[in-house]
């Protein structure tokens, strides 16, 4: 099933520009809208800056692998990103409309989305390997590579398709992380593209299946069936969507003319008035004009030490009127820890090390305040009088607190990672401690992402927003430096931890004065 | 508090929202903000919430600019938009406890001033309900509540006639909007319903393609140009 026909909509245009033939303001109108559309390309610079240049440059400092494995690393990375950004989508109720409202099959839906997505991702991935080709980072004289890293960019798309219907399912939602991570992981070690061949394009269909069945690859294997896994649910959540019951539109409209006072009748109260009057009661106490009870656990204790009486009241209501929820994912993140990295140790097997690297990912995504952890109430910034620094106050100081109690598990991960690549322990509870100083110090940034993303500044371009850009830029750069200089050996990290915590702290600063001066709109258009 | 409202212009793109749009809004007055779809209604209310950014011009609360960090005179308005509004999970009186704190509005007698609203809205069942399990009118009554309690100098409301609220709701609206003028309150609302212009406010705005095409009380609007269906049929011949 196609959403829409081309040939009606030529045929429409012509008539509507026929009838705009005879008014001149009606035919600019028409113009200015249609260029309008152009505005929104600027929701995706982000998932080609973050998710495909800047792991692709620090792992090219790093490791000086080739212009290929950039690629793979770049392509893995936007795709991760929209995939994130689709599941956002997924659970934004607004955009089910076509299965809630229209007579159209989950499947279409899930097809429509589908597309969509491959659309938008090979469009990254083109501009992607053009900005390669520029740098003369690699050749495009490769098919095989080509064709490999294109079958890798399927995969990764189904699977974050998969998990845009499945990560939001409740109970489900850890298994959905651990089966999509699992399936990533796998494939994108296994097609790391130097060794790709055409016929690995066959993994993705049944007859791969046997293939590697025969060949005993099981990793792949492993990875395919992680996949599968996930497609019931992400089908039985689409499902459980369109079987939503709509809130009438026209009853919307019904309840707009308003009466006279002597024209409305007194309405029925829905409970027993012995109820009505404890919630009487309950609100002379004044309950609901106190904080949020100061419990919460450890976590949350610790960080309300850290926290004056104003920056609690903005992080109670950054967080929609609750305690945080970081003790709970802390401990969950240590049991993550410890099932990954015991076998990591111990299996006899040589890749092993893995478990514990997708254990320490999955653990970052709990424990780890990954850009700023997670503000629900942090969206509605710009309607409500609540400031830019006091808001970066606290979530600096929370996440201080966040990366402290991260740590140790870091530490732990790397350890067992090291031990196993047979370079000792140490090593790898160093890079731990650096990924987490990382992570702190980048704190301001990700403040100001998460801001940022709720804001129209890539959409307005103007001269003062050009020079706001490239001096952002440039810190970003600096950014990017410094956080390939934290893995640098020696007391050099020291350098780039500096820089970096500077480079982080400018590029907020910056970003704040334009927000404080009402340089953009606080929503997205 | 004098708002004053000077050159705004503000685009989306090549769309052009508001053009050189210059008002001044009293204490103590209704304004209905009215004009065809796409006129810049909406974008007039995000401008003077300072949650729109203007491309030019300046809105000044008692001569002062309003920026996104002055907390002081952010504190003395309140924007309703279409979609208020709410965290998914928190109850409807913890949420009207966290405007009115947000808006230093939790004062001794805040809990009579919103059990009492919370009965005339008839919301007072729901007080201990989860926003997410509320109808459309029903959370629009919710954010209402929390607006008329937190009772800050000027308030902007987005379409409140189109909110989705029972009639009892909208009466209740109009009396608390006329009681709140009486205290010195402006009341700035968007609308496309002519007969809830006329009826509740003092003056009207119109609007057509971003610019200001009328701004004057109810009966100096119908004395120059009829009434306002009328006023509002010739402006759209001539955008056709």
């Amino acid at each position: 099933m196609t959403l829409y026909s081309r040939a009606f909509e030529r045929a429409t245009r012509r008539l509507v520009k026929s009838e705009l033939a005879g008014s001149k303001p009606l035919r600019r109108q028409y113009r200015r809208h249609r260029w309008s559309r152009w505005n929104q390309r600027g929701d995706l610079v982000w998932p080609i800056l973050l998710g495909g240049c800047a792991p692709a440059l620090i792992l090219m400092k790093l490791t000086k692998v080739s212009g290929w494995e950039l690629l793979s690393v770049g392509l893995t990375g936007i795709v991760l990103l929209l995939g994130a950004s689709l599941r956002s989508r997924l659970e934004d109720a607004h955009q089910h409309w076509p299965v809630i409202f229209l007579p159209m099959p989950v499947s279409d839906y899930i097809r429509f989305l589908l597309r969509q997505f491959a659309r938008q991702m090979a469009f990254w991935w083109l501009t992607l390997i053009s900005l390669h080709v520029y740098l003369g980072a690699t050749h495009l004289t490769c098919n095989e590579a080509l064709l490999g890293a294109l079958g890798q960019g399927c995969v990764l798309t189904l699977g974050s398709v998969v998990s845009a219907g499945t990560l939001t399912t409740g109970r489900l939602r850890l298994a959905g992380w651990l089966a999509l991570l699992a399936a990533i992981v796998l494939f994108t070690y296994e097609t790391n593209v130097r060794r790709l061949s055409l016929e690995w394009l066959l993994t993705v269909t049944p007859a791969g299946w046997v293939i590697l069945l025969l060949r005993q690859q099981w990793l792949p294997l492993i990875g395919l069936a992680a996949l599968a896994a996930t497609v019931p649910w992400a089908v039985r959540r689409l499902r459980a969507l369109s079987e939503t019951e709509p809130e009438s539109l026209a009853e919307w409209r019904l309840s707009t003319t308003a009466l006279e006072e002597d024209e409305i009748e007194p309405s029925k109260p829905l409970v027993a008035p012995s109820e009505l009057r404890d919630v009487e009661a309950r609100m002379e106490r004044r309950e609901f004009l106190e904080p949020s009870p100061p419990g919460g656990d450890v976590l949350e204790r610790m960080v309300a030490r850290f926290l004056n009486e104003r920056e609690k009241f903005v992080a109670e209501f950054l967080l929609g009127g609750t305690t945080g929820w970081w003790t709970r994912h802390w401990r969950r993140a240590a049991i993550i820890t410890l099932v990954s990295a015991v076998p990591a140790v111990l299996l006899p097997w040589d890749r092993a090390w893995w478990l514990a690297l997708v254990g320490a990912v999955v653990a970052m995504f709990h424990a780890g305040p990954v850009l700023g952890g997670y503000w629900p109430l942090l969206r509605w910034h710009g309607w409500v009088p609540v400031g830019y620094w006091e808001m970066l106050r606290v979530l600096v100081k929370t996440n201080t607190v966040r990366v402290a109690a991260w740590l140790p598990l870091l530490a732990a991960s790397g350890a067992a990672i090291s031990t196993r690549l047979n370079s000792g322990p140490i090593i790898g509870m160093v890079i731990g401690c650096k990924v987490a100083l990382l992570c702190w110090w980048s704190q301001p940034v990700a403040f100001a992402i998460q801001v940022s993303s709720e804001t129209s500044d890539t959409s307005q371009v103007r001269p003062i927003g050009v020079l706001a850009g490239f001096v952002f830029f440039v810190l970003l750069l600096v950014l990017l430096g410094a956080a390939v200089m934290t893995f640098a050996p020696g007391p050099v990290f020291l350098v780039g931890a500096v820089a970096g915590a500077a480079a982080a702290w400018a590029m907020a600063a910056l970003y704040g004065c334009g927000y404080n001066r009402v340089a953009f709109d606080a929503r997205r258009r | 508090m004098n708002i004053r409202v000077a050159n705004l212009s503000k685009k989306y793109g090549s769309v052009r929202a508001l053009v050189d749009v210059s008002l001044d809004f009293m204490p103590g007055e209704i304004v209905a903000v009215i004009g065809p779809n796409g006129a810049g209604k909406t974008s007039l209310l995000g401008c003077l919430a300072s949650v729109l950014a203007a491309d030019k011009g300046k809105v000044l609360f008692d001569n002062e600019p309003l920026r996104r960090d002055r907390l002081d005179l952010r504190r003395r308005l309140l924007f309703l938009p279409d979609f208020p509004m709410a965290m998914p999970g928190i109850t409807v009186l913890r949420h009207i406890g966290m405007i009115l704190r947000l808006y230093n509005a939790d004062d001794n007698d805040a809990p009579e001033r919103v059990a009492a609203l919370l009965k005339e809205f008839d919301l007072l069942p729901l007080a201990d309900a989860a926003v997410e399990t509320l109808s459309r009118g029903q959370f629009y009554k919710m954010a209402l509540v929390s607006l008329i309690a937190a009772d800050p100098e000027l308030w902007l409301l987005d379409e409140p006639f189109a909110s989705g609220m029972d009639p009892h709701g909208i009466t209740g609206f109009r009396r608390h909007a006329r009681e709140a003028t009486k205290r010195g309150r402006t009341v700035i609302y968007s609308t496309q319903l002519l007969d809830a212009a006329e009826r509740l406010a003092d003056r009207i705005v119109i609007l057509q393609h971003g610019t200001v095409r009328a701004f004057a009380s109810v009966t100096e609007l119908q004395r120059q140009g009829g009434a306002l269906e009328d006023i509002f049929q010739q402006l759209h011949e001539e955008g056709a």
